[in-house]
């Protein structure tokens, strides 16, 4: 339905956002996790987004209309999760000899996660999560008006 | 929520039908003899049912997504949220059209004959 198309894409922005903001309390709760079944230390993750299409107009006939509503259907895009990713980066090394996980020098291989870095993301997903949400507000706000033409 | 235009053929009869000499249509074709198919999707009562079924549709849908939310097995409020606004939407929009209908029928019917 074309009158709620915009809600569809804000909608995926949504969900795109609640993903980051789990991905981004998994690390925080995992900031002094030494040991995973993997083996080493909790490394941080990280999402990655890519455009994916909304206006599924399904078939091949629809794909090859030339028609300007077909083009700027083809053109609305959402967003989604391609992959959550681990970051590579080095563990922090902490000595701490008493630490069972402790390598032969006393060292222990701490999570490579800033929590300086976590907050700031969270923060981020949170104002994107409000952008989506008053993006779907503006576009009620402007269904209701066209409903009270004439009125 | 497609509204199709009612075509002005549909609703007047054509004319210039063949007994029409006095440039009157014939008693054949006068209006309420038109048929109008109710099944269409392009005539007006189509159009309703149409808009409808599509509003009832999303309220099942709201309904749906709401009682899932509240059993714990939908796991996304905002879509919830979303699907409530659609049906609030989709709801007024039928009220609106229902309204102007009867606006009109009251209008036809306060017509000096």
């Amino acid at each position: 339905m074309d009158l709620f198309q915009s809600m569809q894409i804000s909608s995926t922005g949504l969900a795109a956002q609640r993903i980051r903001m789990n991905v981004i309390a998994s690390n925080l709760a995992n900031i002094n996790t030494t040991k995973t079944p993997e083996g080493g230390p909790y490394r941080r993750k990280d999402v990655i987004f890519r455009p994916n299409q909304i206006g599924d107009t399904g078939g091949g006939t629809q794909q090859a209309g030339g028609g300007f509503r077909d083009q700027l259907d083809r053109e609305l895009q959402g967003v989604e999760v391609s992959a959550i990713v681990k970051d590579q980066t080095d563990p922090r090394m902490v000595y701490n000899p008493t630490h069972p996980d402790a390598d032969g020098k006393g060292y222990v291989a701490m999570p490579n996660i800033n929590m300086i870095t976590e907050m700031v993301t969270m923060m981020n997903s949170q104002r994107s999560y409000e952008a989506n949400v008053t993006a779907i507000n503006a576009s009620k706000a402007m269904i209701n008006k066209s409903l009270s033409i004439g009125r | 929520m497609a509204i199709n235009p009612i075509q002005i053929s549909q609703l007047t009869p054509p004319l210039n039908s063949p007994a029409s000499g006095a440039g009157f249509p014939s008693l054949d074709s006068l209006p309420g003899q038109v048929d109008v198919d109710l099944d269409q999707s392009n005539s007006f009562g189509g159009m309703i049912s149409n808009l409808l079924s599509a509003t009832n549709s999303k309220m099942t849908e709201a309904n749906q997504k709401s009682l899932e939310m509240l059993a714990g097995e939908n796991k996304n409020i905002h879509e919830v949220m979303i699907a409530l606004e659609k049906a609030d939407i989709s709801f007024k929009f039928l009220n609106q059209v229902r309204n102007k209908a009867v606006d009109a029928y009251t209008e036809i019917f306060r017509m000096q004959l």
